[in-house]
C-alpha cells in the first residue's frame, strides 16, 4: 500500500487497518505537526460518527434475526434441493443414452456378424458345389475316358490347386479371377478330347 | 473468518453438505442483509436480495477458485444485484399521483428506496440516527456505497476497493469526501432546525 496521503493514512489508521509500523509512524507524524494532528482527529470523529450508527447486525431483534436468517436458509436449501434433483436427472439421462448407446452398438455388432457369417455360408457351399463337380468330372473322365492323356488331367489339377492356394475359398466364385480362367480354358480342352475320343476324330 | 476456514467451507458446500450451506450463510447473511438493509431502505427486497446473492454463490460455486477474496466475490454480487434492481426500478412507467376522483393515490415515489419503513425490531430508529440517515441519503451514489460497505456491510477498504474495482487510494478518497460531506450536511440541518 503506497502513495496514500495523509488523510488516506488516517482514515487507514482509525478503522483499524493501517499495520503497526506504519500506524507508529503516522503516530510520530502527528506527535511532530499539528496541522497533521488536527487532520488526524477531524478524520476520527467523522469516523467515529459514522460508526455510531446502529447496524442490524448489532441491533437487530434476536427473534426477528432468526425470522429473516430462516427465510434466506430455506431459499437455498429450497435451491440445493432443486439443484440436486436436476444433477440427478441429468445423470440418469446420461446412463439411459450410455445404455442406448451400448444396446444399438450390439445390435449393429450382431448384425454384421450374422452378415459374415451368411457369405461365408454361401462361399463355403459354393466351394463344396465346385469340389463336387470337379470330382464328378474326374471320376467321369476316368471312367469314360480311359485313352486321355495324363497330362491334361495334371494341367486341371494343377490350376484348381494354384487357384485354392492363391486366393481362398473367395476367389473362387471370382470368374474375372486370372486362374479361374486357366481352369475353365483347361476343362474346355478336356471336354474337347473327350470328345473327339468319343466321335474317333483328332483332337485339335 | 480466516481464508483456511473459508476453504473449508466452501468444500462442504461443493460437496453439496446443507451444514456447510447453512455455516456459510451463517458467517456472512448479517454483513450482507445490514449493507442491503440500508441500500434499499426496504426489509423485504433486502431479504431477497441477499437470498438472490446466496443462489447466485450456489450456481457458481462449482466455477469459483478461491484466492482469499470470498467476502469480496459475496460483496461483489450484492452491490450489483443492488445495482440492477435499482435499475429495472428507474425504467418503470411513472404512474399518475392523482386518480380521477381527485383522492392522492398512487405515489409515484412508492417504489423508490427509503419509502418502505425498515421494521423496529430490525433497527432501532432515534432522532439523531434518523437525521444522520437523511444525510446519509443525499450523498451520491459512489460516495454513499463507500461508507455502507465500510459501516454497515463491515469491510475493510482493501476489499471495499476489490469489490468496487478501482484503487484502494480511490475508495479512501471518496470515504473521506463523503464523510466530510455527511457532517457538513448534518451540520445544515442542526442549524435548521
Amino acid at each position: 500500500m503506497k502513495n496514500l496521503n495523509l488523510s488516506q493514512t488516517c482514515l487507514l489508521d482509525v478503522s483499524g487497518e493501517l499495520g503497526p509500523q506504519a500506524a507508529r509512524r503516522l503516530q510520530t507524524h502527528v506527535d511532530v505537526y499539528p496541522a497533521a494532528h488536527l487532520e488526524y482527529e477531524l478524520i476520527r470523529s467523522r469516523f467515529n460518527m459514522l460508526r455510531s450508527l446502529p447496524r442490524f447486525q448489532d441491533n437487530a431483534d434476536p427473534a426477528a434475526k432468526a425470522r429473516v436468517a430462516e427465510s434466506i436458509k430455506a431459499g437455498i436449501h429450497a435451491a440445493l434441493r432443486e439443484q440436486r434433483r436436476q444433477q440427478r436427472h441429468r445423470q440418469w439421462s446420461r446412463l439411459c443414452f450410455q445404455a442406448l448407446s451400448v444396446a444399438s452398438g450390439m445390435a449393429a455388432c450382431l448384425v454384421i456378424a450374422g452378415g459374415i457369417y451368411a457369405v461365408q455360408m454361401r462361399t463355403l457351399a459354393r466351394h463344396q458345389r465346385m469340389l463336387d463337380a470337379e470330382s464328378a468330372f474326374r471320376d467321369v473322365a476316368h471312367a469314360s475316358l480311359p485313352n486321355q492323356p495324363d497330362s491334361t488331367y495334371a494341367v486341371v489339377s494343377h490350376e484348381i490347386a494354384a487357384l485354392r492356394a492363391t486366393h481362398g475359398l473367395a476367389a473362387t466364385s471370382s470368374i474375372g479371377n486370372i486362374h479361374m480362367m486357366r481352369l475353365l480354358q483347361a476343362l474346355d480342352k478336356v471336354a474337347t478330347a473327350a470328345a473327339s475320343s468319343a466321335t474317333g476324330q483328332p483332337s485339335e | 473468518m480466516d481464508s483456511d476456514a473459508i476453504t473449508v467451507m466452501l468444500a462442504g458446500c461443493r460437496r453439496g453438505d446443507s451444514a456447510a450451506w447453512d455455516a456459510l450463510v451463517d458467517a456472512y447473511w448479517q454483513r450482507l442483509y445490514g449493507y442491503a438493509l440500508r441500500a434499499t431502505n426496504n426489509s423485504e427486497l433486502a431479504r431477497d436480495l441477499v437470498q438472490e446473492t446466496f443462489l447466485r454463490i450456489v450456481q457458481k460455486l462449482e466455477r469459483y477458485d478461491h484466492q482469499g477474496k470470498f467476502e469480496a466475490w459475496l460483496f461483489r454480487i450484492l452491490v450489483n444485484l443492488i445495482r440492477d434492481h435499482g435499475r429495472v426500478t428507474a425504467r418503470r412507467p411513472v404512474r399518475s399521483i392523482v386518480s380521477k376522483d381527485g383522492d392522492r393515490t398512487n405515489d409515484i415515489t412508492d417504489d423508490l428506496p427509503g419509502k418502505s419503513p425498515i421494521p423496529a425490531d430490525l433497527i432501532q430508529h432515534d432522532e439523531d440516527v434518523i437525521r444522520m440517515e437523511t444525510a446519509l441519503g443525499r450523498l451520491s451514489e459512489m460516495d454513499r456505497q463507500v461508507l455502507l460497505l465500510r459501516h454497515y456491510g463491515d469491510m475493510p477498504f482493501k476489499d471495499i476497493a476489490r469489490v468496487l474495482n478501482c484503487p484502494i487510494g480511490t475508495v479512501l478518497a471518496r470515504a473521506h469526501r463523503a464523510m466530510g460531506k455527511l457532517r457538513m450536511l448534518m451540520e445544515v440541518t442542526d442549524e435548521k432546525s
